[in-house]
């Protein structure tokens, strides 16, 4: 091997290892570490549902679009809420049904801060996020592609204060996420289902 | 016996004279024969005669018909003018050949469809597609892009509104069939008064018989209670109040008398139901009820409505049954005057006091969504740049 090639591989060798280190596809030994740096990569589009349920015919379902904004991240967002009853309201949707109205709107997060927000439901002004760490689970499944677990410290894991019970995680992968689906019953026993779907 | 035979001839002639000369209004010679239909009617105006309306076409509404049977039915009560084939389209007197799956149009356009005049989403949940939702005195064919475009709008005046036109089955323009401004639409001259009678008749008939002072809900034996409850022309009419609504209704009523086209499909939904449309038999009969001044301390019924609505609030059960229970008697309270409302000062606590239990339990199941929410966001803080715990 001639001195040029040597030098040429070696390129090749730190370019990657500089690739990995600024959060690229991960291969760290800790298959929990390399998830989280899944979360850190750049996806062009990661879409949120939530759904909470009430009962067998009684839901609200949530969804929000996360996209790059100038560097910044812009959420689009589509809530739905059931609707009260105003005696001296209008008589206009008093048809009888029951059915959920939707609120809209765009926010734009930076750093985790909510730094702008224009429509109808308000966004938590800072958040801080899922982190995959070995103790926070039991009953784990995790391979190459695809992990499964029942989550024993809800509040670790998703990096806010939450009370529930029976809380659930799948994730599927490769080198980037593909979709996460978390499941639990909340502190009234209603059923409540987050997925985060990703595109790279 | 030539004098016999001369007097016999005399008598014959003169009534084919007259038959002639009756012309266009030879149907007449049909009420006549059903002059005892309206015998039970006494009252001179006001709540009373709506009471007895009601009783009257309750009470001899002795076939409810099915939907399909409702598209059979129209063949009938709704033949094309001048011999041609098909049906009369309702908002355009124009014909139109072919049912809705008789022929395969881009949208059905060009085809009929059955129009509920009073839409299903203004009922209060009502009907459907039976009782109220399949009577041949309400629905009508309609041209099925007009009909859409007519979807659940209220009739109303919409004079700067665009027109709205039926299709041909290639898809043209056919005929205008009236105008529409936001969620008001309102139909040609010629057909006003149309809809106005349909919307009485429906407003007389299915209102349960508290909130119209009759005494029936319905033909005896049937089980047909169901398909009654409550009725406001607000429900069907843009109109800041029934007052109002009932003021534009009596204004079609007159503005477009009944014309040969109802008076066709009244005898043929007659000869099906049992039941006739009175309005179409008697027009005067709208001004008779509702031109009559209303007591200074509001309207019997409007009071009336509201104690039935309460007494059927839900209070178990799903959130949808209590909704609708409580609608119901949302719009029954909105009717009452200040004065009617402190004197039902005990059916408006127990109103009050069910409207705040639904809406503490619907705030519950808000708020448990937003929690939600704010932990599904709270946990994509990476995804939000927020680069994670």
């Amino acid at each position: 091997m001639n001195m040029k090639k040597f030098l040429s591989i070696l390129a090749l060798a730190l370019s990657a290892a500089a690739l990995c280190a600024c959060g690229g596809p991960a291969s760290a030994d800790d298959p929990y570490e390399a998830l989280n740096k899944m979360l850190q990569a750049d996806y062009s589009e990661v879409a949120l549902t939530v759904t909470t349920t009430f009962s067998e015919d009684l839901s609200l379902t949530s969804s929000y679009i996360i996209t790059d904004a100038e560097g910044d991240k812009k959420v689009s967002y589509s809530v739905e809420r059931f609707p009260a009853i105003d005696p001296e309201g209008s008589a206009a949707g008093a048809d009888g049904e029951f059915a959920p109205y939707t609120l809209t709107g765009e926010a734009v997060y930076r750093g985790g801060e909510l730094i702008s927000a224009t429509g109808e439901a308000a966004l938590p002004a800072a958040v801080r996020g899922l982190r995959f760490r070995k103790e926070y689970f039991t009953n784990a499944q995790l391979t190459g592609v695809m992990l499964r677990a029942d989550v024993t410290d809800a509040a670790g894991f998703l990096g806010t204060e939450i009370v529930c019970t029976d809380m659930k995680v799948e994730a599927t992968f490769l080198e980037y996420l593909f979709d996460i689906n978390i499941g639990y019953l909340d502190a009234d026993g209603n059923r409540v289902e987050y997925a985060y779907r990703f595109t790279v | 016996m030539r004098k016999t035979g001369k007097i016999l001839l005399t008598a014959v002639c003169a009534a084919f004279i007259a038959g002639a000369l009756a012309g266009p209004f030879c149907l007449s010679a049909a009420y006549a024969a059903d002059a005892d239909y309206y015998a039970p009617v006494t009252a001179a105006g006001g709540t009373q005669l709506l009471g007895q309306l009601h009783d009257l076409i309750t009470t001899t509404h002795t076939h409810y018909s099915s939907y399909s049977e409702c598209r059979d039915n129209t063949k009938n009560t709704d033949p094309a003018l001048n011999g041609e084939k098909g049906v009369v389209e309702f908002y355009t007197h124009e014909t139109i050949e072919y049912y809705i799956n008789d022929i395969s149009t881009p949208k059905n356009q060009g085809t009929w469809n059955r129009e509920h005049v009073w839409p299903k989403a203004c009922s209060n949940g009502l009907w459907g597609t039976e009782g109220g939702g399949a009577d041949m005195h309400h629905i009508r064919p309609s041209e099925v892009t007009l009909n859409g475009a007519r979807g659940n709008k209220k009739f109303g005046e919409a004079a700067n509104g665009g027109e709205v036109y039926s299709k041909t089955t290639d898809g043209n323009n056919s005929k205008p069939g009236g105008r529409q401004a936001g969620n008001v639409f309102e139909p040609l001259d010629d057909v006003k008064g149309d809809v106005a009678r349909i919307v009485l008749y429906v407003y007389t008939h299915y209102n349960t018989y508290a909130n119209v002072y009759g005494s029936t809900n319905g033909a005896r034996g049937d089980n047909v209670e169901r398909y009654f409850g409550t009725l406001r022309f607000t429900d069907i009419v843009s109109a800041s109040s029934e007052e109002a609504a009932i003021g534009l209704l009596l204004e079609w009523n007159e503005l477009d008398p009944v014309d040969a086209i109802e008076r066709t499909r009244n005898e043929e939904a007659y000869k099906v139901q049992g039941n006739r449309n009175p309005y179409i038999d008697h027009p005067e009969y709208a001004g008779k009820i509702w031109e009559s001044a209303d007591p200074p301390d509001g309207d019997p019924a409007a009071a009336a409505a509201f104690h039935a609505a309460v007494g059927s609030i839900v209070q178990e059960g799903s959130l949808a049954a209590q909704y609708a229970s409580l609608q119901r008697a949302a719009a029954a309270y909105r009717a009452l005057t200040e004065t009617q409302r402190q004197a039902a000062e005990e059916d408006a606590d127990k109103f009050e006091a069910a409207v705040r239990e639904f809406n503490e339990a619907v705030a519950a199941c808000n708020g448990a969504a937003k929690r939600a929410e704010d932990g599904a966001l709270g946990a994509a803080g990476g995804l939000l740049g927020g680069g994670g715990q």
